[in-house]
């Protein structure tokens, strides 16, 4: 039996759409998700190298003030050194007494609590100076660290009184004007980072004060 | 002049179908060449998408290298912005004593004379972890003593007013004002014996907090 010329053209319709049908299930349509995933890649890796150049440019940027940042670093590593720099701090702490007309009678070193970003050094100082003396003096304790103009000066340690008792001496002295004071002052010096050393045998580059 | 198809009417229908037939295999034909050109078509746009990724991806290992390579720059701008901003906190939250006495010598009237003075900062004014340690009735602490003589309550009274004057300072309360004397060879003085108390004022802007390890010991 032989098709007719109708039959014809039918079958070839089927066969046609059989194959087109076969054609896109078995390779128009997964090449074209493989296009789409390339595409979401591509897009996603163009992203990622744009913030890459994004973090370069700014690192270059870091680069580029890095010795500022390092001199930046040591000079507010005075204030907040990676070790106690006990030395350092009787010495400035005298100095100051000194500058002010107290006398320093005695330095307790309390609790050092290591912590992240910054530990805390409890300290205990008794001075015995007059009223105007002592206020003098804790007024160049604060000024160890001075926040002006949106940068630091730095001349000591970071510390911040918590405590202050002031009480007239026992041995009074009639010499006129303020009696002397007997001051106890609880204060905090702040250490950079969690290692604590109670003895420091090789000071950090960023630590020490004014030793 | 007509045409006359002189072919048997057998043949012609056979003519007919061999026509039909060539036709129908060429629409197959261009049917699988169009499939084909287009598969060809996505085949290349797939590579060409994929030599596209590759040269992304080689060009970010070379961008990441270059951050690794200056990552301890990044590391050192990291240690100053926060090292600025830990010191700046705390600096901010310290309780300006020097202030606080040098208005004190302005406020204090004449005829009282302090004895004693004690100011504790409250934990929750200090840096550290003063958060979490902050108990509901904190508030309510005392801050700040004073201990002191004077010849009259009323100077007492005018004592309490002017500390108000003081900005660091808050709810000032008085917690005795009582008679005293002290007699000496010759003559009995007598006098008020006073304690009044007071809060330090908080800061609108919390200190810095830390996360403490423990204690060395001293």
């Amino acid at each position: 039996m032989r098709a007719r010329g109708k039959e014809i053209y039918i079958i070839t319709a089927i066969v046609a759409v059989v194959l087109i049908v076969a054609w896109y299930f078995l390779l128009f349509s997964p090449k074209q998700r493989e296009l789409d995933d390339l595409d979401q890649q591509v897009q996603s890796a163009q992203t990622a190298l744009a913030e890459a150049q994004n973090t370069v440019v700014q690192l270059e940027a870091y680069k580029k003030t890095a010795p500022q940042s390092r001199a930046e670093v040591v000079r507010l590593g005075k204030m907040l050194p990676t070790s106690e720099g006990i030395p350092g701090l009787i010495i400035e702490l005298s100095k100051t007494a000194e500058a002010s007309g107290v006398s320093v009678t005695s330095i307790a070193r309390g609790t050092t609590t290591p912590g992240t970003p910054y530990g805390i050094q409890a300290l205990t100082l008794q001075v015995s100076g007059r009223y105007f003396d002592v206020e003098d003096f804790l007024y160049r304790l604060e000024e160890y660290v001075a926040f002006r103009n949106a940068s630091f000066r730095v001349t000591g340690r970071l510390l911040q009184v918590t405590q202050l008792t002031l009480q007239a001496a026992t041995t009074s002295e009639s010499t006129g004007g303020s009696p002397p004071l007997a001051v106890t002052i609880g204060m905090n010096a702040y250490l950079w980072g969690g290692v604590a050393q109670t003895a420091p045998a090789v000071e950090d580059a960023t630590a020490g004060g004014a030793q | 002049m007509k045409r006359i198809n002189l072919l048997p009417q057998e043949e012609r229908a056979k003519a007919s179908r061999e026509r039909g037939l060539i036709w129908a295999i060429l629409i197959l034909v261009a049917v699988v060449v169009v499939l084909g050109l287009v598969y060809v078509k996505l085949n290349s746009d797939a590579n060409a998408k994929q030599d596209e990724l590759a040269a992304i991806q080689a060009e970010t290992a070379v961008v990441q290298a270059k951050i690794a390579e200056l990552a301890p720059y990044a590391e050192l701008q990291a240690q100053r912005t926060s090292m600025t901003e830990t010191a700046k906190g705390i600096e901010e939250s310290s309780v300006p004593f020097s202030t606080l006495l040098q208005e004190l010598s302005l406020v204090i009237p004449e005829n009282v004379r302090l004895q004693t003075l004690t100011a504790t900062v409250p934990t929750t004014m200090l840096p550290g972890t003063a958060l979490a340690e902050a108990a509901p009735g904190a508030a309510t602490s005392t801050d700040v003593t004073f201990t002191g003589q004077t010849e009259k309550h009323r100077d007492v009274a005018e004592f309490m007013t002017r500390l108000g004057l003081i900005p660091q300072l808050m709810n000032i309360t008085l917690t005795t004002s009582t008679d005293s004397s002290t007699a000496s060879t010759t003559t009995t003085t007598t006098f008020k014996q006073f304690t009044v108390t007071a809060q330090l004022r908080p800061y609108t802007t919390q200190p810095p907090t830390t996360t403490l390890q423990t204690e060395v010991a001293p």
